[in-house]
């Protein structure tokens, strides 16, 4: 299976001076499978991740997620609101994409206005992400459990990553 | 004077089944001090006018958290006494609630042995 990364519509190879080089090694990477002998104009090259394993621990986290979905009302005793069925789809669109890059979840939990916090942990740092029912996620980052940034999430996704994963930030 | 002194004990309920507030390492997660939003405040009650039978509401599903007032207002919140009709011994813990608040009066509550010891 071919492992690529972005959906292209080849049009005319002269559109990509400079990118012939790209081109080539495409058609080198297809040529076995499409039996081609080149690309021809306003040809469609999909390009698809080979499917990742979710590891047991991001399964689990994920069914967590899942039994939120039958809180109701109040559920917290000092009227939390259901947890937000978008905010839900978010938070586990974000654990499976973290699990792909080896990060391990080390919390989650709703909040008493319908979010989801997922929650990092690395030793002395950690990382708090909050998903919303009607708002961009968001984030902050803690060391010694001083917060020291946050942020919108969809921004920073790969500073959040690169904080959780080393030792220096 | 100040009806809730800053060693007063105040005490928060926390879900602790499924959805827990408590995590595996027994720490507490910041949503346990989030008040909702268009809520006058955190509600909370005063140990010494209570109990911790009728503060924890249901054994079965919560445990309860204590912090003193001075904390709060370490941080620039307000405690406020405010008791209603059921509950003599609520009040509120009002004002800027950011996530690193929530997270640092979390980390500084102490939970309470009971109904365990």
């Amino acid at each position: 299976m071919i492992v690529l990364k972005k959906q292209t519509t080849v049009r005319d190879p002269l559109e990509y001076q400079g990118s012939s080089e790209y081109l080539n090694k495409l058609h080198r990477k297809v040529r076995k499978f499409s039996g081609t002998q080149s690309f021809e104009t306003s040809t469609v090259v999909r390009f698809r991740y080979a499917a990742h394993t979710l590891t047991t621990s991001a399964l689990q986290t994920i069914q967590k997620l899942h039994r939120f979905k039958h809180l109701n009302e109040n559920w917290d005793s000092y009227g939390a609101d259901k947890p937000s069925l978008s905010a839900i789809k978010q938070a586990e669109n974000m654990i499976r994409q973290l699990d792909e890059v080896g990060i391990e979840v080390f919390f989650t939990a709703p909040g008493p206005n319908g979010e989801i916090v997922v929650e990092l942990k690395n030793q002395d740092r950690a990382v708090e992400i909050y998903f919303y029912k009607d708002a961009p996620s968001d984030y902050i980052l803690i060391d010694r459990e001083q917060t020291i940034d946050e942020g919108e999430t969809l921004k920073r996704k790969d500073s959040i990553i690169e904080f959780i994963k080393s030792n220096r930030y | 004077m100040e009806i809730i002194q800053n060693e007063d004990q105040l005490l928060r309920r926390v879900p602790f089944t499924d959805p827990a507030y408590i995590k595996d390492d027994g720490s507490l997660s910041s949503f346990a001090f989030k008040p909702k939003n268009g809520e006058n405040g955190l509600s909370v009650n005063i140990a010494w006018m209570t109990t911790y039978e009728k503060s924890i509401l249901d054994k079965a599903r919560f445990r309860l958290y204590s912090i003193s007032a001075g904390i709060p207002r370490s941080l620039e919140l307000n405690c406020i006494y405010d008791p209603l009709p059921d509950n003599a011994a609520h009040a509120l813990i009002t004002g800027n609630f950011t996530k690193g608040i929530c997270r640092q009066m979390a980390s500084m509550a102490q939970r309470i042995a009971y109904p365990d010891k």
